[in-house]
């Protein structure tokens, strides 16, 4: 039988850390880039899967992985090639950066294979971008995706943020009808999280944020425009034009295994959760060593993989199939969650239809209130 | 053992003015211990060195040479928190004098004012001492100077000293047998005075005694005079480092006796003892039976360790004289004990007592007093839980415990501390000078006014200075009613109390204020309401949950996402469900804290 998996890489470069961000990424630096692709190389030729496992996605992420060079990704993709069997139209998503956007980039990219391009515009408002400490304007964004409509490939998604400090429900909407404008095939959106030790987390005094209440009312905003303008919420914070959803993503969500490659990158492979040390120092040494670079590989039990996969599952507007945890997984939803979902089918968090379990609507940004009862 | 060669004493400090080391000092001096082995000893210890060894010891016996003479000194320790001033009180009255250790660069502090108090009370001799008179920055002479004048003696009397440093420690020591009086009887007929008690495992309980008359042999029968009862003296000892067994303790003499006594409440502190078959008919005054004045429901946070938690009380009772419970059931707390205590205090320690030894996670409800309440029909009957109260129309009276109270506290707080005592409905019985710069005040105060956050309150207004005691008086009528907690519709049974009827609203604004803080939003909006009667007096809102969302999962990260939703799982587990509101932990807790002015 042939196993669908997933692979990420994970590129932990950026050229200067957003404000908000509190990813672990490092500064680019070409020596230390050099030698992270080479490890990554390394960390994905020592990997041998067991089993018949066909790649059906590969997902770039960071950092900012559109600051490689063509050699690198080049590098990489073989790596992959050569190591593992290819379906025959895999999914291959780049995150990148606005500035890095150039004409000459989104062709390698599209010899790379690179196939679909995921776009941190996060705002059409410059004073918010500012604010972010973001490194590219509102003009960037335009020109970035005719680029890369034009040179590399249509299946371009946006990431958009709302919460920002200073930010308006009129700001947050003209934003997200720029970003249609542009005709993107799905769209992200993430409400701003202050995180500690971050810039804006720091100095959040001399900000006025959007409370709880007006980030609700943002995110109810953006799916009514969004809906409108046919792009379907498929999960809590992802749209997208039909047949267009994050093929990468969906796999997550539907607990299906993955491979990460790189700092910090996590995999889920064969009922083991693992993550990689994301100290890239801690992983280039474990790799020079000849060591596999895990900080930590951690057995799940079947029930610990239900509940991850009920609650991963029921991020997604389809929600969950209870007779496909029945059969498949010899789980029965309904008989060791009755009360639970008993109290959520009268309070009105979640519905039934037919075989399907899902969160309704005004559960969704207020799920995990919901779905940590299924933990 | 001649009378004339013993010394019983204590000494009076502030915490951390140098008792421990100082008892350390004397130890080494009369060569109880080896100098060079006291850091071991104490090493052993970990508690002990902590705490200063005389704290486990509560007594230590010594032998110091003066003039060529042979004098025994047993050095008896105080506890020092007010709700145990009783306890205090009965150190002290085992002693002849005690001595005054004051830090010299921190001064003479409220709380030691009011056990010098007790010991002069006691006809103590006391000697006073300055600590610490190494430290540089210290001011020795100006503390002598207000030590000499608080006590009424002359500069030259007080000893300047430093424990640490081993500098006059020769000198204090024969200030013990100088100024210290032997003890004298008065009686034929043995008394003794029950100073503490403690359980151990093995040998049952270990009455801490001071002979003052008679004497008490291995083999005597005796009786405790408060209860009649009558055990036999298994073992009998001195106190040195370890429990030394002799044959016989005579008048004067501190030690201990060992009688098959199975629960401290049976050897109670400040009870005498005395032959059975010849008792004397003057006990030793000033014994008390603890009376627990505070009440409060105590329940496993997890309903599964009921049984765990009533071994534990049990276990507990052994060593604790004043602690009572009873089985009581709380419609959202389940199966717990109403328990009584001294005061708050004691109720905080024996929580948190219960939680660390015993690793039993507990609620406990609003703590409440005793009121006798006369009913319509003639019955009377007594309450210590809001639970009990009878319905509004049935009460004729309630009746609430008065305390007397004096406060000491220099005289540039006098005003502060009177705005205060009005706030809690005080009346003042006298004022009285202690010195140019002290006074003493004596104050009614209802119980249930200083049984919250009075004490802060009370240092906050002093800046520490004041300190403050306090004794039941009696139960007088009283305007209380009793206010219910309501969240979302539901009576929270834990948390009703009985206030004075001015102050049912400020009380309940208060609360409902503090919960808000507390309890977690939910997915929909929770009320919160202070009630007399169906009558609701105050409330206060929590709006509905709006956000409550992981907005992505990083490159595959679903552990971290997991680890949130079990800590949210986790934090639901511990809180206590009324209605559909879960109501967690410090909420409780928070009740307590809420304002009482
Ligand atoms: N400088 C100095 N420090 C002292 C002296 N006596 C005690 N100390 C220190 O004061 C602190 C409290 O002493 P301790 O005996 O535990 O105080 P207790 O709380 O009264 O028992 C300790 O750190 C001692 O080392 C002294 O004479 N001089
Ligand atoms: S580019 Fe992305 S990873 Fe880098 S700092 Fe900004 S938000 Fe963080
Ligand atoms: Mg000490």
């Amino acid at each position: 039988m042939i196993n669908n998996i997933s692979i990420y890489i994970h590129i932990p470069f950026c050229i200067k850390k957003c404000n908000y961000c509190n990813f672990y990424s490092v500064p680019y630096k070409s020596n230390l880039v050099n030698n992270y692709i080479s490890c990554l190389k390394k960390e994905i030729e020592n990997f041998s899967p067991s089993d018949e496992y066909c790649v059906n996605t590969i997902y770039f992420g960071g950092g900012t992985p559109s600051l490689l060079s063509f050699h690198h990704l080049f590098k990489i993709i073989t790596a992959i090639k050569n190591e593992f069997t290819i379906a025959e139209n895999p999914e291959v998503t780049l995150e990148a950066n606005p500035v890095n956007i150039t004409k000459t980039n989104a062709k390698n990219w599209k010899i790379c294979g690179i196939n679909r391009i995921s776009l941190g515009a996060q705002s059409f408002n410059n004073s918010e971008l500012e604010i972010l400490g973001r490194l590219h304007s509102e003009k960037e964004i335009y020109s970035a995706v005719e680029i890369i409509k034009e040179y590399c490939t249509e299946n371009v998604s946006m990431d958009l943020m709302y919460g920002i400090p200073f930010q308006s429900m009129k700001t947050w909407t003209s934003s997200l009808k720029e970003a249609i404008k542009l005709e993107p095939k799905h769209i992200s959106s993430y409400c701003l999280t202050l995180e500690k030790g971050t810039y804006l987390s720091d100095k959040k005094d001399e900000y006025s944020f959007p409370d709880e209440n007006m980030q609700s009312k943002m995110y109810e905003q953006m799916i009514t425009v969004l809906e409108k303008n046919k792009f379907y919420q498929y999960e809590i914070s992802n749209f997208s034009k039909k047949g267009f959803e994050s093929k990468h993503n969906l796999n997550y969500w539907k607990g299906g295994e993955y491979l990460g490659f790189g700092a910090s990158a996590h995999s889920f492979y064969k009922m083991k959760r693992i993550n990689n040390f994301s100290d890239i120092n801690k992983y280039i040494e474990e790799l020079a060593h000849k060591n596999p670079p895990i900080e930590k590989s951690k057995q799940i039990s079947h029930r610990e993989f239900i509940s991850d996969k009920i609650v991963l599952g029921l991020r997604l507007n389809k929600g969950i199939s209870i007779s496909e945890f029945r059969n498949k997984h010899n789980f029965d939803i309904e008989k060791e969650y009755k009360d639970v979902l008993k109290k959520f089918f009268e309070s009105g968090y979640l519905t039934k239809q037919n075989d399907k379990l899902k969160l309704t609507s005004k559960a969704l940004f207020v799920s995990n209130s919901i779905l940590s009862d299924f933990v | 053992m001649k009378k004339e060669h013993i010394r019983n004493f204590c000494i009076i400090a502030h915490i951390d003015h140098g008792k421990s080391t100082l008892a350390d000092r004397f130890l080494e001096h009369t060569h109880t211990i080896e100098m060079h082995t006291v850091d071991q000893i104490l090493d052993d210890m970990d508690l002990e060195r902590e705490r200063g060894i005389t704290i486990k010891a509560h007594a230590i016996r010594m032998k110091y040479n003066y003039k060529d003479k042979e004098y025994t000194f047993n050095l008896i320790d105080t506890p020092g928190h007010v709700d145990f001033s009783y306890e205090v009180s009965r150190s002290i009255a085992a002693c002849e004098g005690a001595i005054l250790l004051v830090d010299a660069s921190q001064g003479i502090e409220a709380q030691t004012l009011s056990n010098l108090y007790m010991a002069v009370e006691n006809n103590l001799e006391i000697i006073p001492a300055v600590n610490k008179i190494d430290i540089p920055a210290a001011e020795p002479d100006e503390l002598k100077e207000e030590l000499a004048e608080l006590l009424g003696v002359s500069e030259d009397e007080v000893l300047l000293v430093s424990a640490k440093e081993d500098i006059g420690i020769d000198k204090l020591l024969d200030a013990i047998v100088e100024e210290i009086s032997a003890p004298l009887s008065k009686y034929s007929e043995t008394r003794a005075l029950i100073f503490d008690s403690q359980y151990n495992q093995y040998r049952g309980v270990v009455v801490y005694i001071r002979v003052f008359d008679g004497a008490l042999h291995k083999g005597d029968k005796i009786k405790f005079f408060s209860t009649d009862n009558i055990f036999e003296i298994e073992d009998i000892g001195h106190f040195g480092l370890k429990m030394e067994p002799c044959e016989k303790l005579m008048a004067g003499e501190v030690g201990y006796i060992i009688a098959g006594v199975k629960q401290v409440r049976e050897a109670k502190v400040g009870d005498t003892i005395t032959l059975a078959d010849n008792p004397t008919s003057h006990p030793l005054k000033g014994f008390k039976h603890p009376k627990p004045m505070v009440f409060s429901g105590i329940f496993p946070m997890d309903g599964a360790n009921y049984n765990n938690l009533r071994d534990a009380l049990a276990k507990f009772q052994l060593n604790d004289t004043s602690l009572v419970y009873e089985p009581e059931n709380s419609l959202i707390l389940g199966f717990g004990f109403r328990c009584g205590f001294l005061g708050l205090l004691h109720l905080e320690i024996f929580k948190e007592r219960i939680n660390r030894e015993y690793g039993i996670s507990i609620i406990s409800t609003t703590p409440s007093v005793e009121f006798i309440i006369k009913k319509k029909n003639g019955d009377e009957i007594t309450i210590d839980n809001p639970a009990q109260m009878p319905e509004q129309v049935e009460i004729e009276s309630i009746k609430e415990p008065i305390m007397d109270c004096e406060i000491l506290v220099p005289t540039e707080y006098i005003g502060n501390i009177m705005k205060l005592a009005q706030e809690r409905r005080g009346v003042q019985k006298n004022m009285e000078y202690i010195d140019k710069k002290r006074v003493s005040i004596h104050y009614e105060f209802p119980l249930i006014e200083i049984l919250f956050d009075f004490y802060d309150k009370l240092k906050s207004v002093s800046r520490g200075y004041a300190s403050f005691d306090y004794e039941y008086r009696e139960h007088r009528i009283a305007d209380v009613q009793k206010v219910d907690i309501i969240v979302n519709g539901e009576k929270v049974d834990a948390m009703s109390f009985i206030v004075h009827s001015d102050k049912a609203y400020s009380w309940g604004k208060s609360i409902t204020e503090e919960l808000k803080k507390v309890i977690p939003k939910h997915l929909f909006k929770i009320a919160i309401q202070a009630a007399v009667g169906n009558q609701v007096i105050a409330r206060s809102t929590i709006n509905a949950l709006r956000k409550d969302v992981t907005a992505k999962c990083y490159g595959g990260d679903i552990t971290r996402k997991r680890k949130l939703l079990e800590k949210q799982k986790k934090g639901k587990k511990r809180m206590k469900e009324v209605g559909n509101v879960s109501i967690p932990q410090e909420a409780f807790l928070a009740v307590l804290k809420a304002d009482r002015s």
